[in-house]
């Protein structure tokens, strides 16, 4: 009876799920299900992402709570592992062993028989874009191969569940292209994948759905472009370094959604209620005035800054996560 | 089963290209150069093998097993590999019986070399006639390798950080109750003693079958310690 219930069990599903570490808080109370696709999970340093993926993992038992993948509990269910492709945020690897080799034998670790391991993980690691370095010692590798040799090893027993903590972490362009169009090739060919990043854009670039992790607790899950318009909702701060700050602030000023300026050394800082309005503009008033713009950015571009603006807007219901609609 | 002999595998290439080979290499050029010299003071032959066997058995073999898996748990904790192997459908402590798998058999081999080597040093022309002392000396040495790799093991799931400093504790404090009445049955060294028959006269021993049972007591205690230890404990640190 207990067949037809594991059938319809969504690949991922925590329930209630708490892990302290001694006094230390990893995640606190994350109920989350997660279905067939991309979802990007994501959060500053420190928010509890790796402590969720190491217990979708089977790395740790909850405090409390259960995680389950296909409705058993990976913790315990050895054989839903064989369905399970973990890649760590960490670098190191058995610096002894070829990318072959090791690739093949976590091939045959999950399950893939001996004759077939060699063949699928020289096969992974193709794809992935290594052929040059197959049979290369892990020992000589960038931190960009590393990444893709574990992302190999992830993928080399042709896993359902993919986990993947931080994978495009120290990878060049060309690595990062790489790794983006597997990723987007395994959706396509109904994988579930999770992606821990603390970086916005490079979740952007892999999926819509994104899950806020921040401080143990999911802030908000849903839509990227919900989170960005819930983002928006708040002031946003532009910072231009350029020739003549003070005739750029006096035009910026002009636009109806500007709402403070203020100056610094050789630059100005803008804060808007509309970044987007103002990226258009700001082009155009550049032009205009014939500045020389040496830099531009937002210190806001960052995940801290995101959760700021989200633990600010939802005070009186800390870890309630905000859905995001879709 | 299977994982562990994967894991040996792995085991087995990691030990093959690493440099602590040449560790174990260097402990064993030792009983055979040490009987050398002494053959230059003693004039009696089973006296020789005796002596060496007795150091090397404590000394030199033990820790050969020590330097090679007293870290077993440590060094998948430190570099933290441990993350691609128990996220796989395997149990936890694969990777211990992987590691014995694969250096047990490696830590045997390199001084049933050494003690043959030795043996030939010690009785020259004389060695046909005096081989029950190899082969009695071959399987205390069998004994000394999977209890001491119990005894590593258990240490490294208990103790992996510095696991090295805790087995050499070990060997040179509590081995050495192998001279107190009662509390030597938790010897190493003394059952391996009366495997061997090599032990000075004044050191009373049990029999060979009794140091087989103490042996087999022994390492199922450490190792069935170490399974449970390693199945068990939490060792992940709180990261992102």
């Amino acid at each position: 009876m207990n067949a037809p219930v594991r059938m319809a069990a969504p690949p991922i599903h925590i329930e209630a799920c708490s892990k302290w570490y001694g006094q230390v808080l990893g995640i606190q109370d994350i109920t989350l299900t997660v279905k067939q696709g991309v979802v990007g999970l994501l959060g500053p340093n420190g928010a509890g992402k790796t402590t969720l993926m190491k217990l979708l993992a089977g790395l740790l038992r909850p405090s409390r709570g259960r995680a389950l993948l296909f409705g058993l509990p990976v913790i315990d269910d050895l054989q839903v592992r064989r369905r399970l492709g973990y890649a760590p945020e960490h670098e190191g690897v058995y610096d002894e062993l070829t990318a072959r080799e090791f690739v093949t034998l976590m091939a045959e670790l999950s399950g893939v028989p001996r004759a077939r391991a060699r063949d699928q993980a020289s096969a992974a690691l193709v794809d992935i874009g290594l052929e040059n370095a197959i049979d290369r010692r892990l020992h000589g590798f960038s931190k960009g191969m590393r990444q893709r040799t574990k992302l190999a090893s992830a993928l080399v027993h042709d896993p359902d569940v993919i986990l993947l903590d931080e994978p495009l972490t120290g990878c060049d362009p060309v690595a990062r292209a790489n790794i983006i169009a597997r990723i987007r090739a395994l959706a396509a060919a109904g994988k579930t994948i999770v992606i821990s990043s603390h970086v916005l854009y490079e979740v952007e670039a892999l999926t819509q759905e994104i899950v806020l992790v921040h401080r143990g607790r999911v802030l908000a899950e849903g839509n990227v472009y919900r989170i960005r318009e819930l983002i928006d909702q708040h002031p946003h701060r532009v910072r231009i370094e350029c020739d003549r700050p003070r005739e750029l602030a006096a035009r910026v000023l002009g636009e109806e959604h500007v709402v403070r300026v203020q100056f610094e050394d050789g630059a100005v800082e803008i804060e808007t209620r509309s970044p987007d309005r103002l990226y258009d503009a700001i082009p155009r008033i550049v032009l205009d005035a014939g500045l020389a713009v040496r830099s531009l950015g937002s210190p806001d571009d960052n995940m801290q800054a995101v959760f700021d603006y989200l633990t600010t807007a939802t005070p009186s219901k800390p870890g309630k996560p905000q859905k995001g609609g879709k | 089963m299977q994982p562990v002999m994967i894991l040996a595998r792995l085991a087995w290439l990691r030990l093959w290209r690493g440099r602590t080979k040449w560790v174990t290499a260097l402990l064993a050029i030792l009983p055979p150069c040490f009987a050398a010299l002494l053959m230059t003071e003693k004039d009696d032959a089973v006296e020789v093998w005796q002596i060496t066997l007795f150091f090397a058995l404590r000394a030199a073999v033990l820790l050969a097993v020590a330097v090679h898996l007293a870290s077993s748990v440590g060094d998948e904790l430190d570099s933290k590999t441990y993350t691609y192997l128990w996220s796989r459908p395997m149990r936890r402590s694969a990777v211990l019986l992987g590691k014995l798998l694969a250096i047990a058999p490696t830590v045997f081999a390199a001084f049933a070399l050494s003690l043959t080597a030795t043996w030939l040093v010690v009785f020259q022309d004389q060695a046909g006639a005096n081989l029950e002392w190899l082969l009695r000396g071959l399987a205390a040495e069998l004994a000394v390798v999977i209890a001491g790799a119990s005894i590593a093991l258990a240490t490294s799931a208990l103790v992996p950080k510095r696991p090295l400093a805790f087995v050499l504790g070990y060997m040179m404090f509590l081995e050495r109750l192998e001279f107190v009445p009662f509390l030597q049955q938790i010897s190493i060294a003394y059952h391996a003693s009366a495997i061997s028959a090599a032990h000075p006269p004044s050191f009373v021993v049990g029999t060979a079958t009794s140091g087989v049972i103490g042996i087999l007591v022994l390492s199922t205690f450490w190792l069935g310690l170490a399974i449970w230890r390693v199945e068990n404990a939490e060792y992940a640190l709180p990261d992102g």
